[in-house]
């Protein structure tokens, strides 16, 4: 059998959609004949109701990637005068050869605006001491930076590809955590197609520094713009 | 592509809204006003984390009202996927607090989801502000004026509020009016208002007629009295002129078709303007000349105007170009210099820009098929509507 053509299709179709139509013009017409429109006692129709639309607003944001890896790891012995080991979730390279691990994949943190309004979004988190701890050849890091399509250390890489921060992104090179709220930015887009940011994590590990298991929690809070 | 773009409002259209840690409700922002010992009591939603199920959920205040707040709950555990809890706080404030405002920010936030060094949380927060008085009145105004064209009547307002506990009883006061040199060059009396309560605000008005003042920057300077405190506000605002300029235009335009001429025009009037541009390039022995569409010009913008001009005569040299802009029964006139080239073997004239559009077979096919789709279950529901009501 030959296979019908798009026109003979289309022209088919064209035919189904004069028939539904019809269709839906006598169903329209019986459900018109069968409803009955119950008036006043008076006989009038005019009859008075309330529309109520209770509209509500959300701020709502998710970390698409919601934890840093930098996997269980020593210093490399043949390094150790090295001052500090730079752990960062840009994989380039992949693993610093200063330190000594397995399944070192550290992604960076991915934070979108899903609400339905701008957000101011800040970071807390604590500072290098709490969290990598003293006891070093030299003092620890543990930074982050803010990039989007148009700024920060890795703009319009990976997951900065979008246009996200309206307002004003202050941490566009790596900037210390210091235990208190610090910006991301000002005004963060709900705009589905303008809506991620991505955070990247700098932590830099001096050799002499106890072994034990490090672990910081990073805070980030979003606040309606005003406005 | 028009394909694409349907498939995808279809699908936005049926995929109902998702959130991740949030707090919803219908002012994220609410502002009160303080009266001593007051309460205030506030209910929002918190949403829970759509990705991650089971996670622990906590809320707290944060900022000066924090410690007159409290809570009916703070901790949920466990959480479903988008589960929504209620979030019910309570303000109770004391006999006094300092002006001009206070606030807090009343934040939902979700545990760490586990796994890795650094652990990511997230919290979405309201802010809460209550906006405190000062002690007796506090008047506080600003000088509003907009541009206006030559001749013009500027109507200034004044916005007065009071951010004070008592009522401002009677304001007056007058705007002056001073050019780029700060010398005053006339003023207008304010209309008065009267008994401003606390937080309560009014607007003062003055006309003042521009006319006899050239065009270009002004300054104003509104002096008010209120209850015997003397205020100042300042402003600006520019008299237009009907007139356009022609800033920049093509320098060099390619032989051998239809080419693009843009001109660069700016307004000095305060009025949109419906404008076009006629452009002629010329030598002794050749003329070529076209005109733009019709379009409106912006108040005080510049816009780029672009006539379409046939190069097919003109040799690679420079030529004169003559500029007309039309408008508002007046033309602007500019005269220059353009430079024909050589054309490229590769460029694309205005004319060979492909143009695009159009729908194929296959898309009106696809199309058809939604729209029967979507046709006989209309019909479907109708003949179950109708068996319902019979």
């Amino acid at each position: 059998m030959d296979e019908i053509s798009n026109k003979t299709l289309a022209t088919l179709l064209v035919v189904a959609i004069v028939i539904s139509l019809a269709g839906t013009f006598f169903a329209m017409r019986g459900v018109s004949t069968v409803t009955n429109f119950v008036g006043s006692p008076t006989g009038a129709y005019g009859t008075s109701g309330t529309a109520k639309v209770n509209i509500t607003e959300t701020t709502s944001i998710t970390l698409t990637n919601n934890d840093v890896d930098f996997g269980s790891g020593s210093r490399n012995s043949s390094l150790l005068s090295t001052s500090n080991c730079n752990l960062t979730t840009n994989d380039t390279p992949l693993t610093p050869t200063c330190w000594v691990t397995t399944g070192y994949a550290p992604k960076p943190f991915v934070l979108v605006n899903d609400g339905t309004t701008y957000a101011t979004v800040d970071v807390n988190s604590s500072n290098a001491t709490a969290f990598i701890g003293t006891g070093g050849s030299t003092a620890a890091e543990y930074k982050y930076v803010v990039s989007d399509s148009q700024e920060g250390a890795y703009k319009n890489l990976k997951n900065a590809t979008e246009d996200a921060c309206k307002g004003t992104i202050t941490a566009t090179a790596f900037t210390a955590f210091d235990q208190t709220n610090q910006s991301v930015c000002t005004n963060l887009s709900n705009v589905d197609s303008e809506d991620q940011l991505q955070i990247d994590i700098w932590v830099a590990i001096p050799s002499g520094v106890p072994a034990t298991q490090k672990t910081a929690t990073v805070q980030f809070q979003a606040i309606k713009v005003q406005g | 592509m028009k394909i694409l773009a349907l498939s995808l409002l279809l699908l936005c259209i049926l995929t109902p809204l998702v959130f991740s840690t949030g707090i919803s409700g219908g002012d994220l922002a609410p502002v009160i006003d303080f009266t001593p010992n007051m309460k205030y009591d506030f209910t929002f939603t918190g949403i829970s984390d759509r990705s991650n199920s089971g996670l622990d959920y906590d809320v707290y205040a944060r900022g000066s009202l924090a410690a007159y707040t409290t809570f009916d709950q703070t901790v949920w555990k466990s959480l479903k996927k988008d589960e929504q809890i209620a979030i019910v706080g309570h303000l109770s404030l004391p006999a006094s607090l300092p002006p001009p405002a206070q606030d807090e920010l009343v934040c939902f936030r979700n545990g760490c989801p586990g796994g890795g060094n650094i652990c990511g949380t997230s919290a979405a927060c309201v802010r809460i502000t209550v906006r405190v008085p000062y002690d007796g009145i506090f008047p506080v105004i600003s000088l509003a004026a907009s541009n206006v064209n030559q001749d013009a009547i500027e109507h200034f307002v004044v916005n007065m509020h009071n951010d004070g506990k008592e009522t401002v009883n009677h304001c007056s006061g007058s705007v002056d009016v001073y050019n780029i040199d700060r010398k005053k060059l006339g003023d207008a009396v304010l209309s008065n208002i009267d008994a401003i309560q606390s937080f309560g605000g009014g607007s003062m008005k003055a006309d003042f007629d521009t006319n006899g003042l050239l065009p270009g920057n002004y300054f104003a300077t509104a002096f008010v009295d209120c209850d015997s405190q003397k205020l100042e506000s300042n402003a600006s605002f520019r008299i237009g002129e009907l007139k356009v300029i022609v800033v920049d235009y093509t320098k060099e335009l390619e032989a051998g078709g239809l080419k693009r001429f843009t001109t660069n025009i700016e307004s000095g009037w305060n009025d949109p303007l419906s404008t076009y541009v006629s452009v002629r390039i010329f030598d002794e022995n050749t003329s070529v000349s076209g005109r733009s569409p019709t379009d409106v010009l912006d108040s005080w913008k510049r816009q780029n105007f672009d006539t379409a001009l046939d190069t097919t005569s003109l040799q690679p040299k420079e030529y004169n170009v003559n500029i007309a802009v039309f408008y508002a029964d007046k033309t602007t006139t500019a005269e220059g210099k353009v430079r024909i080239i050589a054309p490229a073997s590769n460029m694309t004239s205005m004319q060979e820009i492909p143009k695009s559009g159009g729908f194929s077979t296959t898309t009106l096919t696809i199309i058809l098929v939604i729209v029967v789709i979507m046709l006989t279950i209309f019909n479907v529901l109708l003949a179950l509507y109708r068996k319902k009501k019979e």
